[in-house]
């Protein structure tokens, strides 16, 4: 299992974790677990990433000119990672406990300060073969309007399970189940998914 | 809401309009008019004097008054070391006597394999023999200036050992503490206390040949235009004493120049530069022995900053420039503040709420031996605020 991050807050509906990369949380729309006490793994899809100060209160000021800017940055102030971190959120979409997989909110939210890591691309393909809890995602109350998060999560899970169509076909027909009273937010999850080239 | 803001309003725009007038800058004029014309050999023939006896403290011109030294390149490689220190305590409303020092430090390095550790450390004083302090005839609790002598002497052992450990060169900062000028007005017998262990970790600053200085933001000493007062005294001995102008006639050459801070002469200097080298001669540095201090004036961008330093450092043209090109790059890296001493100082600050979980902790660890510690009356009061 590779660590991405700790968790640093966390509730029954989601977690936010410290990412131990700076600029670099986990893909919006990935899969990732953490554990939960009594046991198994809680699942969660990230709906959210930000780099911010450590400290609440200080404000990041302009750095750049003409010869130093983006990465020099860093090099001409090498205090500047001791003094920012990147964190990303999720929202809990299941759990998964000794091979079974329930696409239900976990009974406990992970524990403060345990790991978070992103799903093994057989993990994401057990988790995603029942397609229940885009109605999680689609009710989750997150940073970015829910029907984003949900294709980001879709072309994610596409490319994890090996470009599947027949899989993607299935979660079209999915949201347009769901969203089939709301046109708008359906055309933009579909537009979202819709593979390159096709449509 | 108690304070009554409107009351204030009236006071506030007799000190603007007595800090804005023609009088003050003409003052302003006179000095720098002063600093370009005076003979720096003459100021110094009679502070040497004897007989010479001053009201205020006047600077040594070790060079010109009014000359301008561009930056040094700074080195390819070096690394700023920088050390702030705060405390919490000790509370006399509080029932048991303790206090906090914590003394945050940045070393920051730059160049090839750019890197910075930031961290602090805190300890808490509890003893008899920390928290009073025992003479030979009484007992002084430590607070106050002999607590800031105390943070003083942490943070600059805490400045070495850090320091010490940095990839050279290096050039330590220190926010405020080279002259200690807080141990001018207490006892002889505090002054060695303090003084004793502080010299010592000058002396291993000196050894290892790292240079350390004193960053002054907005400096407000006037030890300069003291010595232009000393070189405007048209008296053959300078001896305020004696000073027939004194009582009446408050136009003198020398009165003229009083309340103009030196960091007003020093407009002239250019982004980078610095002034010639001064050396303090504040009473405290009487017990300094080797480690006199100096120091020089410097356009840090945003400006006018005041840079002190053991002679040790200034008078080595090496460790001159590589102090006075460290700070004139950290000044331009932190948009005119050194990001050194920015980054101490933000290790060293203790939050309200820190605050209240150090108290809570002791309150815990008393209960646990089942001891409920009370609090004052009035601080109870205070905080309960009752209606």
């Amino acid at each position: 299992m590779t660590r991405i991050g700790e968790i640093v807050a966390t509730h029954s509906l989601g977690f936010v974790a410290e990412s131990f990369t700076l600029h670099q949380p986990p893909a919006l729309g990935s899969l990732v677990k953490a554990p939960l006490v009594a046991g198994g793994e809680a699942l969660g899809v990230v709906c959210f990433g930000e780099t911010v100060g450590l400290q609440p209160g200080r404000r990041a000021l302009r750095r750049s000119d003409e010869a130093v800017y983006d990465s020099a940055i860093y090099q001409e102030h090498p205090e500047l990672v001791h003094t920012i971190r990147t964190e990303f959120h999720a929202v809990l979409v299941g759990w998964q406990e000794g091979g079974a997989v329930r696409q239900v909110l976990p009974p406990q939210p992970p524990p403060l300060h345990y790991s978070v890591a992103v799903c093994t691309p057989q993990e994401v393909r057990a988790f995603t073969e029942r397609l229940d809890y885009f109605r999680l995602l689609l009710a989750a109350e997150t940073p970015l309007p829910s029907e984003q998060l949900l294709a980001a999560h879709i072309r994610r899970a596409y490319a994890d399970r090996g470009r599947d169509d027949a899989w993607l076909r299935r979660a079209a027909r999915e949201v347009a189940r769901l969203l089939k009273e709301e046109y708008d937010r359906l055309v933009t999850v579909l537009s979202g998914i819709a593979p390159e080239g096709g449509n | 809401m108690p304070l009554r803001l409107g009351s204030l309003g009236r006071e506030i725009e007799e000190m603007a309009s007595r800090e804005v007038t023609l009088e003050r800058r003409q003052r302003v004029e006179r000095a720098r008019e002063a600093l370009r014309r005076l003979d720096p050999r003459e100021v110094r023939t009679r502070l040497g004097d004897p007989r010479t006896v001053t009201t205020f403290v006047a600077a040594l011109p070790l060079g010109a008054f009014a000359a301008a030294f561009p930056a040094p390149e700074a080195p390819r490689d070096f690394s700023v070391a920088a050390a702030d220190g705060s405390s919490m305590g000790p509370d006399r409303h509080f029932p048991v006597r303790y206090y906090v020092l914590n003394t945050g430090y940045a070393v920051i390095t730059y160049g090839s394999r750019p890197g910075a550790i930031l961290d602090s450390r805190s300890r808490l004083y509890f003893r008899d023999e920390e928290v009073y302090l025992a003479l030979q005839h009484r007992t002084l609790p430590v607070e106050g200036a002999i607590l800031s002598a105390k943070m003083a002497v942490e943070e600059l052992a805490t400045l070495f050992e850090v320091a010490s450990q940095a990839p050279r060169p290096v050039v330590a900062l220190t926010d405020g503490v080279i002259i200690l000028w807080g141990l001018q007005n207490v006892p002889e017998e505090v002054q060695g206390e303090f003084l004793g262990p502080f010299l010592e970790t000058l002396g291993r600053f000196a050894q290892e040949g790292i240079p350390v200085a004193n960053y002054i933001s907005l400096p407000g000493a006037h030890d300069v235009v003291n010595a232009l007062r000393v070189g405007l005294c048209p008296e053959a001995v300078v001896n305020c004493a004696r000073c027939e102008f004194e009582a009446g006639r408050k136009d003198s050459a020398c009165a003229s120049l009083a309340g103009v801070p030196d960091r007003e002469l020093f407009i002239y200097l250019r982004e980078g530069e610095r002034s010639d080298l001064f050396q303090s001669r504040a009473p405290i540095l009487e017990k300094y022995k080797e480690h006199q201090v100096g120091f020089f004036y410097l356009n840090a961008g945003q400006e006018i900053a005041r840079v002190e330093a053991p002679l040790w450092v200034l008078e080595d043209p090496r460790t001159l420039d590589l102090v006075h090109a460290a700070v004139v790059d950290q000044c331009r890296r932190g948009r005119g503040y050194p990001p050194a001493l920015q980054e101490a100082h933000e290790q060293a600050a203790i939050t309200t709420a820190d605050r209240r979980v150090v108290e809570e902790m002791i309150e815990e660890a008393f209960a646990r031996r089942r001891v409920v510690l009370p609090w004052s009356a009035k601080e109870r009061s205070k905080r309960e605020r009752g209606i």
